[in-house]
C-alpha cells in the first residue's frame, strides 16, 4: 500500500481555481529537498530518503531497570526493592536481558533490528537535568551555551539558504535544542490540528492573498523584511497543508496502542503521525518525540514498569506498521536519556540520577545486539556507572553511515566509529 | 546606587560635527554621518505612532495624537521622565513571600519527620510556582497598563540582557526581586546596574557563583560578566576571566539578600585587563568599564533594540561617547536616540519584527483591552518563543528575524481569536490559550480565568467612531488598517479585506477583519 510521491499537496481542481488568481500554487514555494548527493551528482540518491527518529526519554531513564544485568550479584544487593528478578528478565545473554515489560521490543531483538550501546555518557557528566539535557542536545557542553543542536547543524550542512520547512519536524509543545541551527529550524507542534492558520472560509482568500509570497523575493544575499515574513508565512502554509494530508484519514496498518492523553502518554498516538508523515513521504528527515516521566526517585517500580510498557507497545506498534509498508529500512529511530541512575537505591524506593545507560537504535540497517561494554557494577565513580562509550561515537555514526552527512564537521571532531549499521561504512562524498 | 547625571541637551552637538567634516571635505568623499537631529517639523503623526511603537508597546490612535501634540522634545522628554505614581494594582511584589530556599525553613524542615517533611516540601513547590506565574502574569500586565511604557521597554531590555531564568534560579521570589532591581535602573545607570546585578540573588544561583571559591573557583559568571554583558568576545583573554573569577569568589547570598563569605574569598594579587591588584569584583566592574569597549558594546545593543540591526561603527562610536561622556546614564543616550533623524529613517520605520511580548501587548493596547494578570499571556508569548522570566539560556532572546519561524507563524497570527470572541473560551486540547502543557514552571492546574472579552458594540466604536452605521467597506478597512498597521498593505491586499468585509457576516465581519489584519506579515513589523 504505497503512497504516490508527492511533490508537493495534491490540489484539488477547486482549490486550484482559487489558486490561480494569485497565479502560483502554495505548493511551489518552498525547494523539493534536494541532498547535497544530489546536488552534486544531479540523481537522486538513496540517502536522501532515510529518516531518523530520535526518541528522549525525558527524566533520565534508569538503564539497570531496561537493560538488566540480572545474573550479577551486585545488582542485586544493589537493588533489594527495585529488582527485576532473573525468571522475569527477557534474557539476552547469561549477564544482560530485557525488562519484563518490553516484549514486544524483545521480539524485535531476536529479528536482528535492535542494537544496544551500553554505557553511554559523556566526560565530566552533571546530574542536572537541564545541563545534561543541553549537553546530548548540542554534543557538545559549549554548543550548550551557544543555542544550536546536532541535528540542527546536520541539517545546516547539507542546506543552501532556502530550507524546506519539512525537513525537521518535532512532534511536542517546546522545540528542542537538537534540532536548531542557524538556519534550520524545526517545525514543532503537538497535533496536526494546532499547526494551521485558524480562521472562517469566507476569510481564507483574503488571508491567502496577504500571505503569498513576493513575485520578486530573491532566495540569497539580503531579502526585505517584507520578504522574508511573506517567504516564512508561504512556507508554513505549505508546509501545514502536507501534514494534515498526510496525517488525515492515514491508515496504519498495524493497530497502535493510543494510550491516555491526559496522564502523559501520547507516544502511540505521536509515532504514528510520524508514520504517516513517512508513509506520504514528505521529505522529513528527522522527526523527534519524547516520553516523559522517567525521574523515578521515588516508588521507581510501578513507574517504570508501567513506562517500559508504554515504550514497548508503542514503538513495536511503530516498527511494525513501518515494516508491512516496506517502510523500515528507510528508517531508524535512535532513543537515549539525558542521564542512568545511581546503582545503590535511596530511601525512598526508588533512584537518583546518575550518569552511564544505554542507547537504543531500531529500525532498517541496523546491526542488532549489545554494542560496547556493560560498566561494572562494582567499579564505580562516585557511586555511578562508569561510562563505557561516548555518545558523541553513537552520533557520529549516525550521521556518517545513516545520514551520509559528515559528523566531523558536525560534531567538531573525528569521535569515531561504531559497527551499528549494517551496510558499509559509507562516504557519500 | 549613584545620582543621576542631569542630561545635557542638544545644541552643541551639530558644531563637533560640521568642523571636522568642512576640514575633510577637501581630501575625502563625506563619511556617513553620525546620529544628527531630527528637525522638529519633521515630527509628524507617522513619526510620533513610531515613536510610541518603539519606546512603548503601541497604542490606540489617541495616545499617538498625545504625543504628537507634545512636539518631539516634549514626546520624548514624557517619555523618559514620567512623572506620577503608579497605579498601585500593577505590581503587588511586596505581597509575595520567600520560598523554599530560605535557610530559617531549612532548620525547621528537620525537626519533622521524613512524611510531614516531604509534604511540607510539596507544598512549598506548589507556591514557588503558582507565585512564579503569578509574577509572570503581573509583569505581562504591568507593561500593557503601565503609564510608562520606556520603563517596562526598558525593564524588558534588561531582562533579556542580564538574562536569568527561573529554570536555572527556582526561587519565585529572587527573580521578583531581580525584576524590581532591573526596573529601578531601566532609565539609570548601567554601570550601577552591572554592580547591583553581580550581588542579585538570582543572578548569582543562575551562574552558579555561589559555589565559586577561592579553593574552588569557578568561572561561569565571571565569562558571561564580560562576554555577554559588558564587552563582548575579543576584548578579554582567559586568564582575565581566571582572574575575575577570583575577584568574584565568596560573592553568594542568603535569604534575599547579598553575602560575602569571606572565608572563601581569594584577597591575593590579580593581574586583569592590564591591571594589577588585590581585586575584589567591584572592582573588577569598575575596570571594565573604564575599557572603551564596555560604551561600544551596550550602545550598539540599545541601538538594535530600537531603532535598527545595522548600525555603521560611526554611530555605534557617538552614542558610546554619549554614554561614556555621562558615565553610563541611560537617558542622554536614549534622548539622543528618540531625537535622532536615524532613528526616523526609512531604514528604521516599520522594518523590526515585534518581539512576541511586543506583538501581544501591542495588540492589547492597540484595542485598549486589559489582559488582567493570569499568566495566560505569557504564555501565548512563550509559545511564540519568548518567555519572559524564562529565557532559553543567559544569552537572552536573539530578537529579529529569529522569532519567526514556521513553528512561531501560525501562533502569532492565530493567538488573538479568542480575545476577539472567534473561539470557544477554552481553546481545544493545546491549542488554546486554556491548554495544559504550556511552557516551563508547571501546568496550570486551576481553571483559566476569563480572557479579556472583546465586546462587539463598544469594539465597533472604538475603532469606526461613533458614525460606524454609514460607514461603507472601504472606510471600515481604512480605520481598522490604519490603527493596527506601521506598514503600508498593498493595494491589491486591501482590495481583498474590502471584498471579505463586503461579504462577511455582519455579526462577525468586524472581527474577522481585525484578525485578518493580525494574520498578515505586515502586522509582524512595528
Amino acid at each position: 500500500m504505497q503512497t504516490p510521491i508527492l511533490k508537493g499537496p495534491t490540489v484539488r481542481r477547486r482549490d486550484f481555481l482559487r489558486l490561480g488568481a494569485l497565479g502560483v500554487s502554495v505548493a511551489s514555494t518552498y525547494p523539493a529537498f534536494v541532498g547535497k548527493t544530489a546536488a552534486a551528482t544531479g540523481e537522486a540518491n538513496p540517502l536522501d530518503d532515510r529518516v531518523l527518529v530520535v526518541l528522549q526519554l525525558s527524566g533520565g531513564n534508569d538503564g539497570l531497570s531496561t537493560v538488566v544485568p540480572y545474573s550479577d550479584p551486585a545488582y542485586g544487593r544493589a537493588r533489594e526493592i527495585n529488582r527485576l528478578r532473573e525468571e522475569s528478565v527477557l534474557n539476552i545473554d547469561e549477564r544482560v536481558g530485557l525488562h519484563p515489560n518490553l516484549a514486544e521490543l524483545k521480539e524485535i531483538y531476536d529479528e536482528g533490528r535492535m542494537a544496544i550501546v551500553q554505557g553511554t555518557s559523556y566526560p565530566n557528566p552533571t546530574r542536572s537535568h537541564f545541563e545534561s539535557m543541553d549537553i546530548w542536545h548540542a554534543a557538545d557542553r559549549i554548543g550548550a551555551r551557544r543555542g544550536s543542536g546536532w541535528l540542527g547543524r546536520a541539517i545546516d550542512s547539507t542546506c543552501g539558504n532556502r530550507m524546506n520547512p519539512l525537513l525537521s519536524v518535532c512532534l511536542g509543545s517546546e522545540v528542542p535544542l537538537a534540532l536548531e541551527g542557524e538556519r534550520s529550524k524545526p517545525l514543532t507542534f503537538q497535533r496536526p490540528g494546532s499547526y494551521q492558520w485558524r480562521g472562517s472560509r469566507q476569510q481564507r482568500d483574503a488571508f491567502l492573498r496577504l500571505n503569498s509570497p513576493s513575485p520578486e523575493s530573491k532566495t540569497s544575499g539580503s531579502i526585505r523584511q517584507i520578504d522574508f515574513l511573506r517567504q516564512v508565512a508561504a512556507d508554513a502554509n505549505a508546509s501545514s497543508q502536507d501534514i494534515r494530508k498526510a496525517t488525515q484519514g492515514y491508515r496504519p496498518v498495524a493497530p497502535y496502542p493510543m494510550g491516555n492523553r491526559s496522564r502523559g502518554n501520547r507516544l502511540g498516538a505521536e509515532l504514528r503521525l510520524v508514520a504517516a508523515m513517512i508513509a506520504a513521504r514528505l521529505p522529513t528527515r528527522v522527526f523527534y518525540v519524547s516520553l516523559g516521566g522517567f525521574d523515578t526517585h521515588a516508588n521507581q517500580r510501578g513507574r517504570h514498569d508501567n513506562l517500559m510498557t508504554i515504550l514497548s507497545k508503542g514503538l513495536a506498534a511503530f516498527l511494525e506498521d513501518l515494516k508491512a509498508q516496506s517502510l523500515l529500512d528507510r528508517v531508524v529511530v535512535l532513543a537515549f536519556s539525558e542521564f542512568g541512575r545511581r546503582v545503590k537505591e535511596n530511601a525512598s524506593r526508588g533512584t537518583d540520577h546518575g550518569v552511564a545507560g544505554p542507547m537504543l537504535l531500531f529500525g532498517g540497517g541496523v546491526r542488532g545486539g549489545l554494542h560496547g561494554a556493560h560498566p561494572s557494577l562494582t567499579d564505580l565513580v562516585n557511586g555511578d556507572l562508569a561510562m563505557t562509550s561516548d555518545f558523541r561515537q553513537v552520533y557520529a555514526t549516525v550521521l556518517d553511515d545513516w545520514l551520509g552527512i559528515s559528523s566531523g564537521e558536525v560534531l567538531g571532531k573525528d569521535w569515531g566509529w561504531l559497527p551499528l549499521f549494517q551496510t558499509e561504512r559509507l562516504r557519500a562524498f | 546606587m549613584t545620582t543621576a547625571t542631569p542630561h545635557r541637551r542638544l545644541p552643541l552637538l551639530p558644531l563637533f560635527l560640521t568642523i571636522p567634516t568642512l576640514l575633510a571635505a577637501a581630501e575625502e568623499p563625506p563619511e556617513p554621518a553620525a546620529l544628527t537631529p531630527l528637525a522638529p517639523a519633521a515630527f509628524d503623526r507617522a513619526a510620533a505612532a513610531h515613536l510610541l511603537s518603539r519606546a512603548g508597546f503601541s497604542g490606540p490612535p489617541r495616545e499617538i495624537d498625545q504625543l504628537y501634540a507634545l512636539g518631539l522634545e516634549k514626546a520624548v522628554e514624557s517619555l523618559l521622565e514620567p512623572g506620577g505614581p503608579l497605579p498601585a494594582e500593577a505590581f503587588e511584589g511586596d505581597t509575595l513571600e520567600l520560598a523554599m530556599t530560605d535557610r530559617v525553613d531549612r532548620r525547621a524542615l528537620r525537626t519533622l519527620d521524613r512524611e510531614e517533611r516531604q509534604k511540607l516540601m510539596r507544598r512549598m513547590r506548589q507556591k514557588n510556582r503558582k507565585q512564579f506565574q503569578a509574577l509572570r502574569g503581573r509583569w505581562f500586565r504591568r507593561m500593557v497598563v503601565t503609564p510608562r511604557p520606556l520603563e517596562e521597554k526598558m525593564t524588558l531590555f534588561w531582562h533579556g540582557h542580564f538574562a536569568t531564568s527561573q529554570r536555572g534560579v527556582g526561587n519565585s521570589y529572587h527573580m521578583y526581586l531581580q525584576n524590581r532591581t532591573l526596573r529601578a535602573y531601566a532609565l539609570g545607570n548601567f554601570k550601577g546596574l552591572t554592580h547591583a546585578i553581580s550581588k542579585d540573588p538570582a543572578m548569582l544561583k543562575y551562574l552558579n557563583n555561589q559555589q565559586n571559591r577561592r579553593l574552588h573557583p569557578n568561572e561561569n559568571f565571571a565569562r558571561e560578566l564580560m562576554e555577554l554583558f559588558t564587552l563582548g568576545v575579543g576584548h578579554y583573554t582567559e586568564d582575565d576571566i581566571k582572574e575575575a573569577a577570583r575577584a568574584f569568589t565568596g560573592w553568594t547570598f542568603r535569604g534575599k539578600e547579598f553575602f560575602f563569605r569571606h572565608r572563601v574569598h581569594d584577597y591575593g594579587e590579580k593581574k586583569f585587563l592590564g591591571h594589577t591588584g588585590d581585586f575584589n569584583g567591584e572592582d573588577v566592574i569598575d575596570i571594565i568599564f573604564a575599557q572603551p569597549a564596555a560604551s561600544r558594546f551596550i550602545a550598539r545593543k540599545v541601538f538594535v533594540y530600537f531603532v535598527h540591526e545595522d548600525p555603521s561603527a560611526k554611530i555605534v562610536e557617538h552614542l558610546a561617547e554619549i554614554l561614556r561622556s555621562h558615565d553610563f546614564e541611560i537617558r542622554p543616550l536614549l534622548e539622543r536616540l528618540f531625537m535622532s533623524a536615524e532613528f526616523y529613517s526609512a531604514t528604521a520605520r516599520g522594518t523590526q519584527i515585534k518581539s512576541p511580548v511586543r506583538l501581544v501587548a501591542g495588540t492589547l493596547r492597540t484595542l485598549e483591552m486589559d489582559p488582567g494578570s493570569a499568566p495566560v499571556f505569557a504564555f501565548i508569548c512563550g509559545r511564540m518563543g519568548q518567555d519572559i522570566l524564562l529565557p532559553p539560556s543567559v544569552k537572552g532572546w536573539d530578537g529579529g528575524r529569529s522569532w519567526i519561524s514556521t513553528s512561531t507563524i501560525f501562533h502569532r497570527y492565530n493567538f488573538a481569536r479568542p480575545i476577539l470572541g472567534l473561539e470557544a473560551r477554552r481553546g481545544p486540547g493545546e491549542g488554546g490559550p486554556a491548554g495544559r502543557n504550556l511552557g516551563e514552571g508547571g501546568k496550570i492546574t486551576d481553571a483559566l480565568p476569563a480572557l479579556p472579552q472583546w465586546d462587539t458594540e463598544s469594539g465597533r466604536e472604538l475603532l469606526l467612531g461613533a458614525d460606524s452605521a454609514e460607514l461603507d467597506p472601504a472606510d471600515v478597512v481604512d480605520r481598522v488598517v490604519r490603527r493596527l498597521l506601521l506598514v503600508e498593505v498593498s493595494a491589491e491586499a486591501r482590495r481583498q479585506l474590502i471584498d471579505f468585509y463586503t461579504l462577511a457576516r455582519p455579526e462577525t465581519r468586524l472581527e474577522e477583519l481585525i484578525h485578518l489584519v493580525i494574520s498578515s506579515p505586515e502586522y509582524q513589523l512595528g
